[in-house]
């Protein structure tokens, strides 16, 4: 029998007292693609770290990680380098931050070939223009010679891929690799990594919280909970007859839009009667950059470019688009944080052009944000966070009365009031948020992705703490988001936006089900499902 | 068949050395600075002997001579008893100075951070050129509109500093405005004094503080470097670096005139720069983690 490329066994990894990774245990063969997956703190990064034998300070890894039958823990950093870049690469979550700014794109991707190889810079740089080309970058003469921030997120990470198979390696470890990007750019992506390691037989780990994108590329997978794997097998038998709860749960908390592209999942159709509470007409907001020269005329960014949009009172209207898209300059207008270049935005009756009518909009309208963590201040205990909007609009009544029921609104425990930010979950701190957006008993409830940053399973309880709250409160709600699964279950109403203006717009039943716009189309057929279906649909660009 | 390994981070052991050492910083640069306030404090109600009392039957004594433990100067001043009184002068200076470039540099970054735009380039071009402006100078012209003194001394070192203060804050601060929070205290109405005041200043206050210990350092430097040039702190008030000037004529005769009051700058300079480290490492995040 040949010995398996990795063989892990017993990994355990420890930061003092804290069991980060619990003895795990798993063999790759050459060729394969693993895919590991589990929520935030399940250990994940640290497995894949371990290997690569990039632990951070004060981490303590022990058990066995034989590469080609070759001992890799307790190797010494010179030994390791010889394989890094070598026989084992890694790619990262953040392409901006894992490409160095001022290094050209060519001369970077140049770098591992450099360090590993006998050959000429020359040499390897004409190598790395082959390695952009093959990792479908146009024009890669030209892209070598570009800086990581002249180049799009998408291409950076596609850099990154290059950069990762310069070598050859016989294993490539992906962190997140497409987390941090747009949709339709995550599917090409996807694509290409997942081409790009069949053609040149090298085995895959992909790390993610992502159940789709593992399904769409990994043909085994392995799930951890706490750094200890619950369940492994091949990928569609995992998802489709998980063995464990654990698994089950991380299953059944994918969003039905993103399980299969043949199933369209039935939407009930609202009955909202029409009356609106926000009136948007033809809103335009420009941003001037900074000349670039005395000459020229400064540049302008059209954020919004002729957006008219009526949310109507009681329903749920999805905002969905990609980055760029203009959805969180529209939230921030709506909340009066931003002001329009042009066009007209009436809230509740109220038309947003002086300063006064800007102030009583904040007893109407109400914002949730995206990361928990930044959106409540750190040097504030929890009581305070919540009871600010009413000191601050001057609500009457017993504050710490209404502070209490709304933190039983969101289901956080009575004590969390003496509490800080920071002794809270992620998913916690934003019933933190959303308790404080519903102090000031407002109508309308904005809420710019905030579920963005949470772990799936989180997401799912938040989306339908977010409905009951709807309810509960008779809220309006604007949902602002870029992944398609989320608006789909919790609208009524869609708008897609894309570079600023409305694509298209309608139920969401039948935005979803019966697309008209391509871009709309291309949006839908470029999510991950968990059947695997998207990328043998043929979207690879 | 292979036996279990371990892979210890990277030289763990040195890390954790390195952290000791900076936690020996800040105990160190505590102790010397708590040393230098109780002198201070003790010298109000007793210093050994009269620090201005002049005696000409013994002048320039050594160490230890007739119950001087430091001699005494030309004068027969006993120069221990000056030097403790001067711990009042130095940190008199430094926290009045520190004060002035705190309260007006605060406000003045945080504006400039809270305003962008015109009014930012207004105020910190301001500053700058204040900055430009070398101390002494400022000093010079304090002293001409004022009269020599340490109030004036103070003054003109608050006045330097303020620039110095308003760029860490409007640089800390910028961050702070940035994030969700304070746009979220927009959106329930708050304005931007008590955004700045409620949300960001505590957000800071770790950066800050490391500076102004820093700062205060410099300010004992500063006060005595103006009260050698003779337009700091006049006599009979002891002051250390008036102390270095009147040794300056002695220093072939009894250079310990000199060394002993350089020490003591040198040691409280030293004690507020280590205790300045000191708190820097215990708030910087980075090296929490290490710790736990």
């Amino acid at each position: 029998m040949t010995t398996p490329l990795i063989e892990v066994e017993g990994l355990t990894v420890t930061a003092g007292l804290n069991v980060l990774v619990d003895d795990v245990a798993f063999t790759l063969e050459s060729g394969s693609r693993t895919g590991i997956i589990g929520e935030s703190g399940s250990g994940k990064t640290m497995t894949a770290l371990a290997i690569m034998g990039l632990l951070p300070d004060g981490l303590t890894a022990t058990g066995s990680v034989r590469l080609r039958g070759e001992e890799l823990l307790g190797q010494d950093d010179k030994e390791l380098v010889t394989q890094r870049g070598n026989s084992m690469s890694m790619i990262f979550q953040e392409p901006l931050a894992a490409l160095n700014p001022v290094m050209r794109i060519g001369r970077q991707i140049a770098e591992p070939l450099l360090i590993h190889r006998e050959i000429s810079r020359a040499e390897a740089f004409l190598i790395a223009i082959n390695l952009l080309e093959s990792v479908g970058i146009d024009d890669p003469e030209r892209r070598a010679k570009a800086f990581p921030h002249e180049l799009s997120g998408g291409q950076r990470q596609r850099a990154l891929i290059a950069m990762a198979l310069a070598n050859g390696p016989a294993l490539v470890i992906a962190d997140e690799p497409t987390t941090a990007l747009d949709v339709t750019v995550q599917a090409q992506v996807l694509g290409v990594l997942r081409d790009q390691v069949v053609a040149r037989d090298t085995a895959l780990i992909l790390i993610t919280h992502d159940l789709p994108v593992v399904a769409s590329v990994a043909d085994s997978v392995i799930v951890l909970r706490d750094g200890a794997i619950v369940e492994s097998g091949p990928t569609q038998e995992v998802f489709q007859t998980p063995s464990d709860l654990y698994t089950r749960q991380l299953v059944d908390a994918v969003p039905p839009l993103s399980r299969s592209v043949t199933v369209i999942p039935k939407h009930v159709e609202p009955q909202i009667d029409g009356e609106p509470i926000v009136e948007m007409t033809d809103i335009r907001r420009t941003y001037r950059l900074r000349k670039r020269n005395l000459a020229d005329p400064a540049p302008l960014i059209h954020a919004l470019d002729g957006v008219t949009i009526d949310v109507l009172r009681g329903e749920t209207l999805g905002i969905v688009g990609e980055s760029g898209s203009g959805k969180t300059t529209l939230a921030r207008i709506i909340m009066g944080l931003d002001t329009p270049t042009s066009g007209v935005v009436v809230v509740d009756g109220i038309p947003l052009d002086s300063k006064q009518n800007l102030r009583r909009v904040r007893d109407v309208a109400q914002m949730v944000f995206q990361d928990p963590m930044g959106s409540l201040d750190p040097r504030m205990l929890v009581e305070d966070v919540v009871a600010e909007p009413l000191r601050s609009l001057r609500v009457g009544g017993d504050h710490r009365k209404r502070v209490a029921e709304l933190l039983d609104a969101v289901s956080l425990p009575s004590d969390a009031v003496h509490r800080y930010p920071h002794e809270f979950s992620g998913g916690q701190r934003q019933r933190i948020a959303i308790a404080r957006a519903l102090a000031p008993g407002p109508r309308l409830l904005i809420a710019d992705e905030p579920v963005s940053a949470l772990d799936m399973s989180v997401q799912t309880v938040t989306l339908d703490l977010l409905d009951e709250l709807k309810q509960e409160f008779s809220l309006t709600m604007v949902f602002i988001s870029h992944d398609l699964s989320v608006i789909h279950e919790i609208s009524d109403r869609v708008v897609v936006l894309e570079k600023g203006r409305v694509v298209e717009s309608g139920s969401a039943g039948s935005v979803f089900s019966q697309p008209k716009e391509q871009y709309t189309k291309d949006l839908l057929a470029a999510i991950p499902r968990l059947d695997g279906s998207f990328l043998d649909k043929g979207f690879v660009a | 068949m292979s036996q279990p390994a371990v892979s210890d981070g990277t030289n763990i052991k040195g890390r954790r050395r390195r952290a000791r050492w900076k936690r020996l910083n800040f105990f160190v640069g505590l102790a010397i600075v708590l040393t230098v306030a109780g002198t201070a404090i003790v010298s109000f109600f007793w210093t050994p002997f009269d620090p201005t009392q002049i005696d000409a039957t013994s002048p320039l004594l050594g160490v230890m001579e007739d119950g001087h433990i430091l001699g005494t100067d030309q004068f027969g001043r006993d120069l221990f008893s000056q030097i403790m009184v001067g711990a009042q002068t130095a940190l008199f200076v430094g926290i009045l100075a520190v004060a002035i470039a705190v309260a007006v540099g605060i406000p003045i970054g945080a504006f400039a951070a809270a305003k962008r735009g015109l009014a930012e380039d207004a105020v910190m071009r301001t500053s700058d050129v204040i900055y430009a402006f070398p101390p002494v100078l400022l000093a010079i012209l304090l002293v001409a509109a004022l009269g020599a003194g340490t109030g004036s001394a103070m003054i003109a070192i608050g006045i330097a500093y303020v620039p110095i203060i308003a760029r860490v804050t409007r640089g800390a601060a910028l961050t702070v405005f940035q994030l969700d929070f304070v746009t979220a205290a927009r959106s329930y109405g708050r304005g931007d004094v008590f955004i700045a005041v409620r949300h960001v200043l505590p957000n800071i206050a770790s950066v800050l503080i490391v500076q102004v210990t820093v700062l205060f350092a410099l300010a004992i430097l500063a006060e005595a470097a103006l009260s050698f040039l003779g337009i700091g702190t006049q006599p009979p008030t002891p002051s250390w670096g008036r102390s270095l000037r009147d040794a300056q004529t002695f220093l072939q005769v009894s250079p310990r005139l000199a060394i002993w009051p350089g020490l003591a700058i040198a040691f409280t300079v030293l004690g507020f720069n280590l205790l300045g480290d000191g708190i820097r490492d215990a708030l910087d995040p980075r090296l929490e983690a290490s710790r736990s």
